[in-house]
C-alpha cells in the first residue's frame, strides 16, 4: 500500500484518537473509553507498519507521537488513598522503623553519642565551649536561657513555629537527601548537630541556666531529637544499599532503598512538625517547670512506645 | 544481568520497548539545558518570595513566620507540585519543552518526584550542584543522583510535525548510479526534505558525507568525478532523492 493511501485511510481514526488522548490526558471520561486499550494497539500497529515500511519520517513520527501519549495513559500509577494514611501513621510507619532498626542504631549512635560525649566533656573542660560553639553562640544561649520562660506574644509563637518549621526540616531532610553518598552527608551532619547540642546543652548547665533550659528543651525534644535520628536512619538507608545489595544490582539496590524510604520521610517530617508546635507554642509558656517535666517525660514516653511497639499484634 | 545490545546510535535518543511490541524513542535533556530552565525557575521562585514577603512584612512578627513557611514550602514543594499538577514540568522546564518521566516512559509519580526533589541535597552538594552535575554528564541517560534513584529522566518533549509540512525541494530526478538498501534511501530522501532548513554550510557538510557512502566499491561509474562542487553535490542528491521519490 502507498504511503498516500495508508495515510488517507487511517487519517480520521488518528484525528480520532487524538481527541481521545486530550480528553483523557484532562481528566475526561468520553463515552467509547473501553475501546481505548483496543485504539491503542491499533495505532501501534500503524506505527509498526509505518516504520517497517520506511515511510516519510513525518508520518513515523506523529505516529511516535500519539504512540507515546497513549502509553504513558495506559500505564500511569494510580495510588494514594486516606485510610491507607491513617494505617500507615498507625502501624505501617513504626514496623517500617523497625525494619531497619540496626540503621536506627547507629543513627542513634552518631547522633546521641556525640551529644553525650560532647556534653560530658564540656563537663569537665568547661572552656572548651569557646572553641567548639564561639563566643557568639554562648553569649545567644545565656541571653535565651537566663530567665524563665516568659510568653511574649502569640506572634512571636507563630514566628518561632514558622523558623521551626524552616530550619528543622529542612535540616532533616538534607540529612536524609545527603545520605544517597554513601551516607557520608548524614554522617557528616549528625555528628555535628550532636557536637553543636551536646556543646550547647553542657554549656548552658555550666552558666547555671539548667533549670530553665531543660522544662524548656523535654517537652518538644521528644520528638524533635528521635525525627533527626530517624532521619539519619533514612539517610544511612539510601546511602548503605549499594553496600549490601542482596540479590539486586547496586543501582537497583540504591533505587529500591529510595523508593522504600519515603515512609520513613513521611514519618520524621511529621514528628517535627509536631516538634515544632509544641516548642513554638507550648515549650516557652510559663508553666511550673514541674508539669513541664512531667509531660515531657510523659511526651518521651509516648514515642518511644509508639516506635517500639506500635503495629505490633 | 543481562546487559542490553549496544546500539550503534549516534545520537542521545532512548529506546523504550512497550508491551506492545513497539519502541518509541525519548530524549533525554543535556546539563546545559537543564541549567537554563533551573535558572528559570529559581528566578521565578525568588520573585514569588520577594512578593510575598513584601506582602506579609505588613502584618509584622507573624507575617515573618509565615513567611518562613511559605518559604520553605516553596524551596521543598515547588518542583514536586509542578511536577505532579502539571505534567512533568515546571515552568522554567517548560519554557525549554522539556518533561520529567519516569525511564520507562510513564509519568511522573509522586514517589518519583519526592525522591528525585528530595535527593538534590545530595546533588547540591559540595556546592552549586556539582556531585549533580558530575552525575549528568556521567551517566548515559543525563541523570543526576536524585534522577538515578527516583528512576526519571528529563526529557525534550517531542513535536510531531504536520504531515504536509515538508516537501520535497523542485528537482529533476536523476536516477541513483547504485542499488541503495530502503534504509539509505530514506536516508536521502530525509536530506532532501530537510535541506531547505539548514545553512548552506551545513548542507554542504552533510552532503559530503553521504558521498562517502556513493563512491564505494559496488558502483561501476565513476560518480565522484562528476561531482566538483560541493553544492553541486547537494543539488545531486536532492535530485537523486526525487527519483527515489518518484520511483515508488
Amino acid at each position: 500500500m502507498s504511503q498516500r493511501r495508508f495515510i488517507d485511510q487511517h487519517q480520521d481514526y488518528w484525528e480520532t484518537f487524538e481527541v481521545y488522548l486530550d480528553d483523557l490526558e484532562h481528566g475526561d471520561s468520553f463515552p467509547d473509553a473501553d475501546n481505548f486499550p483496543e485504539a491503542y494497539r491499533r495505532i501501534c500497529q500503524h506505527l509498526a507498519i509505518a516504520r517497517d515500511r520506511g515511510y516519510r519520517t513525518s508520518l513515523i513520527e506523529r505516529l511516535d507521537g500519539l504512540v507515546q501519549r497513549g502509553h504513558a495513559l495506559m500505564y500511569r500509577d494510580r495510588s494514594g488513598r486516606w485510610s491507607d494514611l491513617f494505617r500507615f501513621i498507625r502501624s505501617g510507619y513504626p514496623r517500617q522503623v523497625r525494619r531497619d532498626a540496626g540503621l536506627l542504631g547507629i543513627s542513634t549512635l552518631l547522633l546521641f553519642g556525640t551529644m553525650l560525649a560532647t556534653y560530658a566533656w564540656l563537663q569537665i573542660e568547661p572552656e572548651w565551649a569557646y572553641h567548639v560553639l564561639g563566643p557568639q553562640q554562648m553569649s545567644k544561649m545565656e541571653e535565651m536561657y537566663a530567665s524563665g520562660a516568659g510568653r511574649e506574644s502569640a506572634a512571636r509563637d507563630v514566628f518561632m513555629f514558622g523558623f521551626y518549621i524552616y530550619n528543622n526540616v529542612g535540616i532533616a531532610l538534607r540529612t536524609f537527601g545527603a545520605g544517597a553518598l554513601w551516607g557520608l552527608g548524614t554522617i557528616f551532619i549528625e555528628i555535628y548537630n550532636g557536637v553543636v547540642l551536646g556543646a550547647a546543652a553542657s554549656h548552658v548547665q555550666n552558666a547555671d541556666m539548667g533549670q530553665h533550659f531543660w522544662p524548656f528543651v523535654i517537652g518538644h525534644g521528644a520528638f524533635e531529637l528521635p525525627a533527626i535520628a530517624l532521619a539519619g536512619q533514612a539517610g544511612l538507608k539510601i546511602g548503605l544499599a549499594p553496600f549490601w545489595p542482596g540479590r539486586r544490582t547496586r543501582l537497583a539496590a540504591f533505587r529500591h532503598a529510595a523508593s522504600n524510604s519515603l515512609g520513613l520521610v513521611a514519618g520524621f517530617t511529621g514528628m517535627l512538625v509536631i516538634a515544632a508546635f509544641i516548642e513554638a507554642f507550648w515549650s516557652s509558656s510559663p508553666i511550673d517547670p514541674t508539669v513541664r517535666y512531667t509531660v515531657g517525660a510523659a511526651l518521651w514516653m509516648v514515642v518511644l512506645l509508639y516506635l517500639w511497639r506500635g503495629g505490633r499484634r | 544481568m543481562h546487559r542490553r545490545q549496544r546500539d550503534e546510535r549516534v545520537d542521545t535518543a532512548q529506546l523504550v520497548e512497550t508491551p506492545e511490541g513497539v519502541d518509541f524513542r525519548q530524549r533525554p535533556a543535556g546539563p546545559t539545558v537543564r541549567f537554563w530552565a533551573a535558572a528559570v525557575d529559581i528566578a521565578l521562585r525568588s520573585a514569588l518570595l520577594l512578593g510575598t514577603s513584601m506582602a506579609l512584612s505588613l502584618f509584622g512578627t507573624v507575617g515573618s513566620g509565615l513567611q518562613l513557611i511559605i518559604t520553605f514550602a516553596a524551596i521543598w514543594g515547588y518542583p514536586i507540585a509542578f511536577e505532579m499538577w502539571w505534567n512533568g514540568t515546571t515552568p522554567g522546564k517548560h519554557w525549554f519543552d522539556l518533561q520529567v518521566r519516569h525511564v520507562d516512559g510513564t509519568p511522573i509519580t509522586w514517589k518519583g518526584s519526592i525522591i528525585r526533589n528530595l535527593l538534590r541535597a545530595a546533588d547540591f552538594l559540595p556546592v552549586g550542584y556539582l556531585i549533580g552535575l558530575a552525575s549528568t554528564v556521567v551517566s548515559p541517560r543525563f541523570q543526576r543522583i536524585g534522577d538515578i534513584a527516583a528512576d526519571t529522566i528529563v526529557c525534550h518533549t517531542e513535536h510531531s510535525q504536520d504531515l504536509s509540512d515538508l516537501e520535497l525541494p523542485d528537482a529533476d530526478p536523476l536516477p541513483v548510479p547504485v542499488r541503495l538498501s530502503p534504509g539509505e534511501q530514506a536516508a536521502i530522501v530525509q536530506f532532501a526534505l530537510r535541506s531547505p532548513q539548514w545553512s548552506g554550510e551545513r548542507r554542504r557538510e552533510i552532503a559530503d558525507a553521504a558521498h562517502g557512502l556513493l563512491d564505494s566499491n559496488r558502483t561501476n561509474h565513476n560518480v565522484a568525478s562528476g561531482l566538483g562542487d560541493d553544492d553541486k553535490k547537494v543539488e545531486q542528491l536532492q535530485r537523486m532523492a526525487s527519483a527515489i521519490v518518484q520511483g515508488r
